[in-house]
């Protein structure tokens, strides 16, 4: 069941074929169609283009941008510049257009990445104030130099293509080509890890850095490849008009653009796709019925009301209905064959795993302070490779914040860390995950958009392959790797954040409350699982947990905190009689 | 031209956009919404209010530019408060971000519809005041400014009282921090919050009729005074009324100042918003995650 | 698939909410005496900002078909929204030429000369503006506006100020729209300098279309040594300039230009100074007008707003008229445009201070009249002052070719 799973999510050659299909219906469409119908269509192409852009940003990255019409702006403007004020178009002669369109979206990309600065620090609706600031001005500033073109010429269109009906349709054909290509960069790029960090980080900063992904790299790459679809969008609509003005990327356009992005859910290509056609074709109906082109806006801001209000879009809502007929037509397979699922079923009971004897993590003197409030003092620790160890103690014993502390997202502490004899110290968390050091959250990081298989790609870094993602699913119980995460309970998705970061296969793993929100036979089975877990994935594993049966059934040693304080450390059993221990647990309900 | 007088100039101009950033700060903190659309109702409210002009004919012109700007106030507030109720009934539990979305595309179409109903035609919109309140030399201080100036800091002003010292403040803060918990006591937590949704309308509604057609050329141009607005409120993060005020003098004074610089025309539209983000990257230097754990 | 059905509602009611608000851009049907092979023609407006341009050349052809029309042939009129975007307007332009227009007539619009004359004389096709205001309306062999455009209006308006006003510091501020724009401005401008021996003592090209304040404008003004204001802008932004100019305590006589005469700017603005316009046709304000009976009768009678947009609308679907009686043959795109080319005898129209002709030549520009008037300080209402201002008179030589 899940190779067949795993088969279906390795076909590259279905979005070629799509891809092959959908040039040749558009040269068909070219041919076919007449003259007038293929230059608004051209108008489709270029949509489709710039919501594929801001798909990257608002969809995909979870970043609200209000300016993908600037950025727009911009490549034009470049493009035009490349034409009419550089020696340049007599040097490249035909190939001039693509050359230029390619200058300018890189340009653009640079430009993105410096409106994307801000986002490093500011979030939600900060950055979409920003954004629409930034889209006024620039719009202020489009008026005062004006476009190259002054209004005067058409400027050229690739390959010598003409300004007439013939020009329009061989113009169509060549918008569908780079429709086509960038649509397949941005589906090549979203399966990919940085598509993963994007919508990683959309979902929790936090959870894409202990990934061991840039929180930095992945908001700004968003922001700089978004741009630069951008700035190609903005050189189609020139090469289609042959002439522009700032009125063609005002604001209001950018937050239409915005709007209709959250109405089809334009972070899936399809949608992106489909979200183009509606842009061009509601106001071409509007124009067709003689009414007023302003009515399209109005009902593009109803449909975004009710998108928003209902919380979903076509896009979602589309594949979410295919998922379930696709989850009911193999449920009903696997009644008709009779086959049971016996994968959370345990043969044997493994022993507590026995350490190598060699110290992997080394803490010494750990001091963090917040303000006033000393949340650890002077706390020292060994971890030896191979075992798990237990780090237990009443509620504000300072647990999480140790395990924040040693994950890197309290730069501001004393004391030092080693990891396998390399010193993490300094390190920012995302460098320290790919040191072999990961960590799992008290709270749900596991982001909804991505499928559990692609999840596990995300956090294993590409290190693991599909058997071993499988493996790995099947070790914990998880759901196949082609569930989408937004159909799996919190509680699962622990299971799987566990699970894909001990398929990262790290030197060490500290887990924050795994198994909270587990009922008492899935604790059993978690614990079973976790003991064989350092055999099988190599890796070493400090566990914070409440439930002291849990600890006892697992670790080999624990540490006690309290008060920010080491209170005890030693084998479980010394540890646990210890009166010490005892007495800082009195009250505490799970003791006993 | 004089710095002096730019600057003051541009401190007139700012007071608008204050009495805007109280009003986005105001909403933001009591109900969870960046309110894109806070313009554009109180142009609404003030351009259909002139609509009532040819029925009061008969009435004194007190009495006609009291009805107007009545009718001002209360389209504005309707309409506010009409967003308010879609907030409240389907977005309750959902994020700032969402919430805003919907002001986003309420904003859209306002301002379509503004074209529609208003187009770009001269609309007989006369601001209630006129002329400068003092002058001294070149200097002159408007009075539409410091009628705006003063409203904004006594909204901000009766706006701390309220919540700081009335019962209705204790339950304001409840459902701005836990509506839940708020709900399970008994708060009337969807009236609160379209209470306030009606309160800023109202406000807006009564702005623009006081600058009526001096300050922008039509209904868009001034339904994006909501930028600058919003710029302002982020001096203050969206949280501080006195730093909303203050961002608001600040992004008319920078605009201001930046006239009398006649050669550096292109970066005076920029200077603001760099200076705003330059401000906010500082002073929010350590929120480097995206959640506190 | 419930949720897109419930999408697919909305948009319905949208749209059916918008034909019943707007009912009145299209072709009223009705019965019309002349109904043979229609003869179509097109424009390209920009509806919310020329609402009236387009019904008012509607308004005169349902007159024309529902008398016999041209032979028998009823003319049959559509217009495009061009949305003031160049996309937009290109796209219609395309629709316009596809749907077999064999003219365009009445057009208003901010930019669709700029954007869509090369398409006019690629496709052999003449476009009869109502109102045009780039330069490439009054520079370009395709296209002869009804109106007289920005440049002889700021001329006219300068000369107006300068030597029958008497203003000798006259300063200005003018929304430039782009590098074409300006430059054509300032060569009117050059060309009122040479013409009168004044310069302007400040000229401030900074405003943009929409802007939010004019504040930072009118303080740099007061700082200059003026004894008249010219703005170059719109009635609306004119307004809220002089607002802001009331507000810093102004009261300079200000000169602004004809798309601000009309009586919504009238009753809207709030100024304690004068206010002189030359208006582009004649004043349809003036109770002792009779130059605009026949037209304000029209209007009235499909109740279209009286406004100078309106005249220019009325004044092309005229001149088509009168170009399209010349035609002997079949009516097509190639035999209107040589009618068209062929006039030599200029049409009469009390309207206007100059006869129109479109006529050979590279470039048209028939209208160059104005007709001055003003809004009294603390009015508003306009008063008449007249007499024509007629472009070669004062000296006017085209500025704008190219």
């Amino acid at each position: 069941m899940s190779r067949a799973s795993s088969a279906r999510s390795e076909r590259p050659w279905i979005p070629l074929a799509v891809a092959a299909g959908a040039i040749a219906v558009g040269v068909g469409f070219a041919f076919g169609m007449p003259a007038y119908v293929v230059f608004v269509s051209t108008s489709v192409l270029v949509s489709m283009v710039s919501l594929l852009g801001l798909g990257i940003v608002t969809g995909t990255a979870g970043m609200i941008a209000l300016c993908q019409l600037s950025f727009a702006a911009i490549g034009a403007w470049i493009l035009e510049f490349l034409y009419l004020d550089t020696p340049l178009p007599a040097a490249l002669g035909p190939m001039a257009f693509i050359v230029f369109m390619l200058i300018a979206g890189l340009v653009t990309a640079l430009l993105g990445l410096i409106v994307g600065l801000p986002a490093l620090r500011l979030r939600g609706v900060n950055l979409a104030v920003i954004t629409l600031g930034v889209a006024a001005a620039l719009d202020a500033t489009l008026q005062k130099i004006s476009f190259p073109d002054h209004g005067v010429a058409h400027i050229p269109r690739p390959f010598g293509l003409g300004y007439d009906p013939q020009g329009d349709r061989a113009y169509f054909i060549f918008a569908v080509v780079v429709t086509v290509v960038v649509a397949l960069i941005i589906l090549a790029i979203q399966r990919s890890r940085t598509g993963g960090s994007w919508k990683s980080v959309a979902f929790s900063e936090r959870g894409t850095a202990s990934a061991g992904t840039s929180v930095r790299t992945a908001k700004l790459s968003a922001f700089a490849l978004s741009a630069f679809v951008g700035g190609i969008a903005g050189c189609l609509i020139v090469g289609q008009i042959t002439q522009v003005n700032y009125l063609t990327f005002t604001p209001i356009n950018s937050l239409g653009l915005y709007v209709l992005s959250i109405v089809v859910g334009s972070h899936l290509i399809d949608m992106a796709l489909f979200g183009g056609i509606l842009f061009v074709l509601i106001p071409e109906i509007l124009k067709q019925m003689r009414v007023p082109l302003e009515w399209s806006s109005i009902a593009f801001g109803i449909l975004g009301i009710q998108a928003l209000t209902t919380n979903t879009n076509l896009g979602s809502t589309i594949r979410a209905a295919i998922f379930r007929r696709r989850r009911q037509a193999e449920r009903q397979r696997a009644a008709e064959s009779d086959v049971t699922s016996t994968l959370t079923t345990t043969t044997h009971e493994a022993p507590i795993p026995a350490g190598t004897g060699r110290p992997l993590l080394v803490v010494e003197n750990l001091t963090v302070e917040f303000g006033a409030v000393k949340a650890l003092t002077n706390v020292s620790m060994t971890v030896e490779e191979g075992t798990i160890l237990g780090l237990i103690g009443p509620n504000g014993a300072g647990k999480s914040t140790f395990v924040d502390a040693i994950g890197g997202f309290l730069p501001q502490h004393r004391g030092t860390a080693t990891l396998d004899g390399q010193s993490l110290d300094g390190l920012p968390p995302h460098q320290r995950a790919r040191a072999g050091l990961r960590r799992t959250f008290q709270q749900d990081r596991v982001p909804p958009t991505m499928t559990v298989g692609a999840y596990v790609r995300f956090v294993t870094r590409g290190t693991a392959d599909a058997l071993a993602i499988d493996d790995a699913l099947a070790f914990f119980g998880c759901p196949e790797a082609s569930t989408p995460l937004s159909v799996v309970d919190v509680g699962t998705r622990r299971l799987v954040e566990v699970a894909a970061n001990l398929a990262a296969r790290p030197k060490l793993l500290l887990l924050d409350e795994p198994a909270a929100g587990l009922s008492h036979d899935e604790h059993i089975a978690f614990g079973d699982r976790l003991r064989r877990a350092p055999g099988h994935f190599g890796s070493t594993i400090l566990i914070i947990e409440h439930d002291l049966d849990l600890v006892r059934s697992v670790c080999s040693t624990i540490t006690v905190l309290n008060f920010g304080e080491v209170l005890a450390t030693g084998d479980r059993t010394t540890v646990l009689s210890n009166p010490k221990v005892i007495a800082a647990y009195m009250g505490e309900t799970e003791m006993l | 031209m004089n710095f002096v007088v730019a600057l003051v100039v541009g401190l007139s101009a700012g007071a608008l956009y204050a009495v805007i950033g109280v009003g986005l700060t105001l909403m933001s903190v009591l109900t969870r919404v960046i309110n894109f659309s806070i313009v554009a109702v109180g142009v609404f409210g003030a351009f259909l209010s002139i609509r009532a002009v040819p029925l009061l004919v008969q009435a004194p012109p007190e009495v006609r530019t009291a009805v107007v700007v009545a009718i001002a106030v209360l389209v504005a507030a309707t309409i506010s408060g009409l967003l308010g109720w879609i907030e409240a009934t389907w977005l309750a539990e959902a994020s700032t971000t969402a919430r805003s979305a919907v002001t986003v595309a309420s904003l859209l179409m306002l301002i379509s519809l503004s074209f529609v109903l208003f187009g770009s035609r001269p609309q007989p919109l006369r601001p209630l005041l006129v002329g400068p309140a003092f002058v001294a030399g070149d200097i002159a201080v408007t009075k539409v400014g410091v009628a705006l100036l003063i409203t904004a800091v006594a909204v901000a002003v009766a706006a701390w009282i309220v919540i700081r010292r009335t019962p209705l403040g204790v339950q304001l803060r409840a459902i701005s921090d836990r509506q839940t918990a708020a709900e399970l006591l008994g708060v009337n937590v969807k009236a609160l919050q379209i209470g306030v949704w009606v309160v800023v309308g109202g406000i807006m509604g009564l702005c623009i009729s006081i600058i009526g057609n001096t300050g922008a050329a039509d209904a868009t141009s001034m339904i994006t005074l909501v930028i600058p607005g919003a710029a302002a409120a982020l001096v203050g993060a969206f949280k501080s009324l006195p730093m909303a005020i203050v961002g608001g003098l600040l992004v008319g004074a920078l605009q201001g100042a930046l006239t009398a610089f006649p050669s550096i025309t292109l970066l005076r539209d920029w200077i603001p918003i760099v200076v705003i983000i330059l401000f906010l990257l500082w002073n929010q230097r350590k929120e480097v995650w995206d959640v506190a754990r | 698939m419930r949720i897109n059905r419930i999408k697919l509602g909305a948009t319905v009611v949208v749209a059916a909410g918008a034909i019943v608000l707007s009912g009145c851009t299209a072709d009223s049907p009705g019965s019309t005496p002349a109904t043979g092979e229609p003869i179509k023609v097109a424009a390209l407006s920009g509806l919310t900002f020329f609402p009236e341009a387009p019904q008012a050349v509607q308004a005169v052809f349902d007159d024309y078909n529902d008398a016999g029309g041209f032979k028998g042939q009823p003319i049959e009129y559509t217009v495009f929204d061009d949305k003031t975007d160049p996309a937009v307007s290109s796209t219609a332009a395309k629709d316009a030429l596809d749907g077999g227009a064999v003219a365009l007539v009445g057009s208003s619009s901010l930019l669709d000369c700029a954007v869509n004359h090369t398409t006019w004389e690629d496709n052999n096709i003449v476009s009869l503006q109502g109102t045009g205001v780039d330069p490439f309306c009054f520079s370009t062999p395709n296209i002869a506006p009804a109106n007289t455009g920005p440049y002889f209006d700021t001329f006219a308006t300068l000369y107006d100020g300068s030597e029958n006003l008497g203003f000798s510091s006259i300063c200005a501020a003018i929304v430039p729209d782009d590098e074409a724009g300006k430059s054509a401005y300032e060569q009117a401008i050059a060309a009122w300098s040479a013409e009168t021996g004044q310069e302007l003592a400040y000229i401030d090209f900074s405003l943009t279309r929409g802007q939010a304040s004019y504040a930072g404008n009118v303080a740099a003004l007061k700082g200059e040594d003026c004894d008249a204001i010219m703005v170059g802008e719109v009635g609306p932004a004119v307004t809220a300039f002089l607002g802001e100019a009331a507000n810093q305590g102004l009261s300079l006589p200000v000169l602004v230009l004809t798309s601000c005469y009309s009586d919504e700017f009238a009753a809207g603005v709030t100024y304690a100074g004068d206010i002189h316009v030359p208006a582009e046709f004649s004043p349809y304000t003036d109770p002792n007008d009779e130059s605009n009976t026949d037209w304000a009768a029209v209007m009235d009678a499909h109740a279209v707003p009286k406004t100078s947009f309106a005249q220019g609308g009325y004044l092309a679907a005229k001149y088509f008229i009168a170009i399209l009686e010349t035609i002997d043959g079949h009516v097509t795109r190639d035999s209107f445009t040589e009618a068209a080319r062929a006039m030599t005898e200029p049409i009469e129209n009390p309207m206007v201070g100059t006869p129109w002709i479109f006529g050979e030549g590279d470039s048209h520009q028939a209208n160059r009249s104005a007709w001055p008037l003003v809004i009294e300080a603390n009015t508003n209402t306009w008063t008449s002052l007249g007499p024509w201002l007629i472009g070669d008179d004062l000296g006017w030589v085209d500025t704008t070719t190219g």
